[in-house]
């Protein structure tokens, strides 16, 4: 019996480790393809031999974001093979260094030092978590290395005060507080809406920033906040929140809530009749339409996108992300391709992988045609991406709809 | 609209009272029975979750296949971590801490095969219901949370039926009191084992479908929700089958009502508080004999 | 295997595996010593570490007043939670203190305006240096050697073995739980202090019940009763991730399987009872001699033998 068992362990723990190997959708770094070919006793000149080009990345892939984590590792895979594919960088092959986070700020800090300090990257992309962001951004100005990300929160870059720059740090995305305003005002300046409630998921970082930046918006334009109402990315259940928001008779409901949130608090309002506007953030563009309970509960949705979702460019990204993850991209995905076009764009302005002249070159960087934008523009002053497109997507009955670009009067001035 | 919207909250704590005990009743079933828990309940819960949403994908499985499929893949998976985590120590050890360790590594481990192979995009599981939810008056009500509800309920009484009417259920509480003994009696004690863990599997499998329905398919649904179950089997009278269903409900029902009267952000200071002086005033539970304590 | 790569390997011993650690060091005495099991023990740490980052952040305080205020809250919050727990069965204990645990990020979620919530408090300073925190590592557990040498440590494991007994014998058992859990809060505590001055940056999400389950994994992976085998099991689990960093995918993987294969086919755990201490070096240092000696001098050591 106690032999067998050994047997059977030992065989169940084999399976389950051949069964992790043989996923098909590990987003692994793929190497690049073979930087020295040994060169031939021919004629021709021997190629030279060529350093990769080293970009790293932290995301999260096994922790509380892998889901979203992943989407974004998939985006830089798809892009550096792209790149490799036309000949690399400054005539250098690129090779990806992906190292997974958990979500973990000091884990994401030791992984900041290994790409400085062991692995030579020329530069790092970052994940879609602020809390990485955060912590990262004293070690990227220490150790002099660009850390690009898709941080929600403003502080990575500007300070906690907003009033100081970090100079290695930079974001590839408009920030959660751009994203709130811009969200936010379509219901007021385009539908005349007037009275907000608000639900946000408290322990959730990129959402806190979003609803405050909401808040402060509609103090200063004059939208009533009619319930501000917290919620925790583990509920299933917002029956307290969503009937004082009912009942507090809000016109539109600003919900600053994860994708996961997002779907309970629909199916619920559904079922509740409550047939107010909502509005948000990225978090309700593809899958959650298909992800709610029945089409017609999405409905009534208007959120900004920083890209137009049917663009024909966008068809052969995603073609191919498909073709090798077997799942649709979502736009993290897509915004996580263009940090890789905008760095190799940044590399090629730096003309090296020197670490400050790509910084330099990032900080000043503008006309980069990627998949957001004809034009991607950084900010010096910010080292936030300038004039970035808002189109405002509608979803009815689960339908997206491009209602077109879209700059907040408010913005304007 | 005071009556109605007070109705709307009990209902609202009853469904999560509901999900909870869906949770519940599987973790409760391994901790009456062999008086430790097993904090793969949760491994066991996400993995059989996704594997029901396969079935809803390749077959086109409704609502009952799906059940079935997930409670299936649950037991079969939990009989796995039976075998892997359990087996050799009820054999050699005491230690209850152990099988806490051995569990929860378990646990972690199903988790991260399913992030492996699931992480990159959320899922959900098609609509089941033609009409998911029905409305009289102002108030709605979830079919899917009644569901719940009532299939935990019957699962439960079908449990207890069986515990104490077959021969089978002497064996469990025989188990449950001295497996030494029980096995000199010549019933197959790892069988016996086996089959608690497969049903507990199966439970989980329930639990995992129902609370993909209620939100949606991450991998990390299984952490995030069962701690709650492991709470409510313990409160409901360490390994009371019936305990566990009354504590669950009781649990829905005081979190809503602390959302409401401290905010929802504070509500679990409140639960805390609650949990505590219950404990004090009840410290046998709710089901209120004490269980036999494994030293 | 590059010296760089050597000297960031070490640099992430000390500063990520080393102060969680010390967070655990409170779980050794609690688990370890005493048996008592606690769900929450990481919410310890996050107190400690919001004590030590608010006073250095607001009020500009030096280490040397953050330091023993972050222990003073530890062992305030400790006591307050040991309070009822220790009073209750000992399945409650980690009823309470997960209770606790949730309560607490949500105070903190709370209170965002002060303790940031879940943005997080950013620009905390940073104090330490890699020596000080193997020195004060290295302090802590020569503290717990001493305790689990004394009379007192010696009424915990009293405890830990038969509670009845124990009591029988005139061991005040509440008083010396008690004890125990306040001192597991202080130490917990210190641990949090020393990571938010290290890592400069803290969120209320950083300190959930995985945490604490991670740490009492570490205790029983090492041998229960053994403190050098829990320090040498959390370095060797602290590290096995880092390690098998080539390959994302499957380390966790590899971490469990390891886990899971110690805890079956040795449940005391790798070190078991034994101490690594000054007697069982030398025995090992006498074994392996004797092991050199037969393998390079084999005739030798049968002549030695057979005289």
């Amino acid at each position: 019996m106690k032999k067998l068992l050994v047997a059977v362990l030992t065989l169940v723990l084999a399976v389950s480790l051949v069964a992790a190997c043989g996923q098909p959708a590990k987003p692994t770094p793929t190497p690049p393809p073979a930087p020295t070919k040994p060169a031939e006793p021919t004629a021709q000149p021997t190629p030279e031999v060529k350093e990769p080009i080293i970009i790293g990345g932290i995301t999260d892939l096994t922790g509380n974001g892998s889901v979203l984590g992943t989407a974004v590792a998939r985006g830089w895979e798809l892009a550096v093979n792209d790149i490799n594919a036309k000949g690399g960088i400054l005539g250098r092959p690129v090779k990806l260094i992906v190292y997974d986070c958990r979500s973990d700020p000091q884990e994401a800090i030791s992984l900041f030092k290994r790409l400085a300090d062991v692995d030579k990257a020329a530069i790092v992309v970052g994940p879609p978590f602020s809390n990485v962001g955060l912590a990262v951004a004293p070690v990227a100005d220490e150790k002099g290395l660009v850390f690009f990300g898709q941080f929600g929160d403003p502080r990575c870059m500007l300070g906690e005060k907003l009033d100081s720059l970090h100079p290695y740090m930079f974001l590839v995305q408009p920030s959660a507080i751009q994203t709130g305003i811009i969200g936010g005002a379509y219901p007021f300046e385009k539908l005349g809406l007037k009275k907000a409630a608000v639900l946000v998921a408290e322990d959730h970082a990129y959402c806190v920033t979003q609803a405050n930046a909401f808040l402060d918006y509609a103090k200063k334009v004059g939208i009533e906040i009619t319930t501000f109402q917290k919620c925790k990315i583990a509920d299933t259940d917002l029956t307290v929140q969503l009937t004082a928001i009912k009942n507090s008779g809000a016109e539109f409901l600003f919900n600053a809530c994860n994708t996961q949130l997002l779907v309970v608090a629909t199916n619920q309002m559904y079922q509740m009749g409550m047939d107010i506007v909502q509005c948000g953030s990225l978090d309700f563009s593809y899958p959650f339409a298909t992800l709610v309970s029945d089409p017609k509960a999405a409905s009534r949705i208007y959120f900004p996108v920083n890209l137009d979702m049917e663009a024909p460019h966008l068809a052969d990204v995603t073609a191919a992300y498909i073709a090798a993850y077997n799942e649709k991209p979502t736009p993290k995905s897509w915004i996580a391709y263009d940090t890789i076009l905008v760095t190799k764009a940044a590399i090629e302005k730096a003309g090296s992988d020197n670490r400050a002249a790509i910084r330099d070159a990032l900080e000043n960087i503008s006309g980069v045609k990627c998949l957001i934008t004809d034009d991607f523009r950084i900010d010096p002053k910010t080292h936030m991406p300038l004039g970035l497109g808002m189109y405002i997507y509608n979803i009815e009955n689960g339908v997206y709809t491009n209602l077109g670009y879209y700059v907040p009067e408010y913005l304007k001035q | 609209m005071n009556f109605s919207y007070y109705l709307q909250l009990l209902i609202g704590g009853v469904s999560n009272g509901a999900m909870y005990a869906i949770i519940a009743v599987g973790w409760a079933l391994i901790f009456s029975i062999l008086k430790f828990s097993n904090f793969a309940h949760g491994g066991t819960m996400v993995c059989s979750a996704y594997l029901g949403l396969l079935a809803t994908r390749i077959i086109g499985a409704n609502l009952w296949l799906t059940l079935a499929v997930a409670a299936l893949c649950g037991g079969l998976i939990n009989i796995l971590v039976e075998l892997i985590s359990f087996h050799r120590l009820r054999k050699s050890s005491k230690q209850v801490l152990l099988f806490f360790v051995s569990s929860i590594t378990m646990g972690m481990l199903l988790q991260n095969l399913v992030t492996l192979r699931f992480s990159g995009l959320f899922y959900s599981y098609p609509n089941f219901f033609k009409q998911r939810f029905f409305r009289i008056g102002n108030i709605s009500f979830d079919i899917s949370n009644f569901m719940m509800l009532a299939i935990a309920a019957v699962i439960l009484g079908i449990l207890i039926l069986v515990l104490q009417k077959t021969r089978f259920g002497m064996a469990v509480r025989a188990l449950s009191v001295d497996p030494r003994t029980t096995s000199l009696m010549g019933v197959n004690v790892d069988l016996v084992v086996l089959a608690t863990f497969f049903i507990a599997g199966a439970l989980a499998g329930v639990a995992g479908v129902f609370v993909g329905i209620r939100t949606i398919l991450s991998p990390q649904i299984g952490s995030m929700y069962t701690v709650k179950g492991f709470m409510v089997a313990v409160i409901g009278g360490l390994g009371s089958l019936n305990g566990a269903l009354f504590a669950s409900l009781i649990l829905g029902l005081v979190e809503t009502a602390f959302s409401v009267i401290l905010g929802t952000s504070l509500a679990p200071v409140g639960t805390f508080f609650f949990v505590l002086i219950f404990l004090f005033l009840r410290p046998q539970g709710l089901a209120g004999v004490f269980a036999m304590e494994k030293a | 295997m590059s010296a760089t790569y050597l000297s960031y390997l070490y640099s992430f011993l000390i500063d990520n595996v080393l102060i969680l650690m010390i967070g655990m060091l409170g779980v050794y005495v609690l688990t370890g010593l005493t048996g008592m099991f606690s769900m929450g023990q990481a919410a310890f740490m996050a107190v400690g570490g919001y004590a030590a980052a608010m006073l250095s952040k607001y009020l500009h305080m030096p280490l040397l007043v953050t330091m023993p205020a972050a222990v003073l809250t530890g062992t305030l919050f400790g006591f307050l939670i040991g309070l009822p727990a220790v009073k209750l069965r000992r399945d409650y204990v980690a009823i309470v203190s997960l209770g606790f645990s949730e309560a607490l990020v949500a105070f903190l979620n709370n209170t965002a305006s002060i303790t940031g919530g879940a943005l997080g408090l950013t620009a905390v300073p940073k104090y330490t240096t890699r020596p000080m925190i193997i020195v004060i590592f290295v302090l802590m557990i020569l503290f717990i050697w001493n305790l689990k040498n004394s009379r007192f440590g010696r009424e915990c494991i009293a405890i830990k073995s038969d509670e009845l007994a124990a009591a029988s014998m005139g061991i005040d058992v509440a008083r010396v739980k008690l004890l125990v859990f306040t001192l597991a809060g202080a130490i917990s505590a210190l641990g949090g202090c020393l990571y938010v001055h290290t890592t400069t940056y803290l969120d209320s999400a950083a300190f959930g019940w995985t945490q604490s389950s991670m740490w009492i994994v570490m205790v029983f992976f090492g041998g229960v009763n053994s403190l050098t085998g829990s320090v040498f099991a959390g370095i060797v689990l602290g590290l096995i991730p880092e390690i098998f960093r080539f390959s994302d995918a499957l380390r966790i993987v590899i971490y469990c399987i390891t886990v899971l294969f110690i805890v079956n086919f040795r449940p005391q755990g790798l070190f078991g009872e034994t101490e690594l201490d000054r007697k069982t070096i030398k025995r090992i240092a006498l074994a392996v001699g004797r092991f050199f000696k037969r393998v390079f001098a084999p005739s030798q050591a049968q002549e030695a033998e057979q005289g």
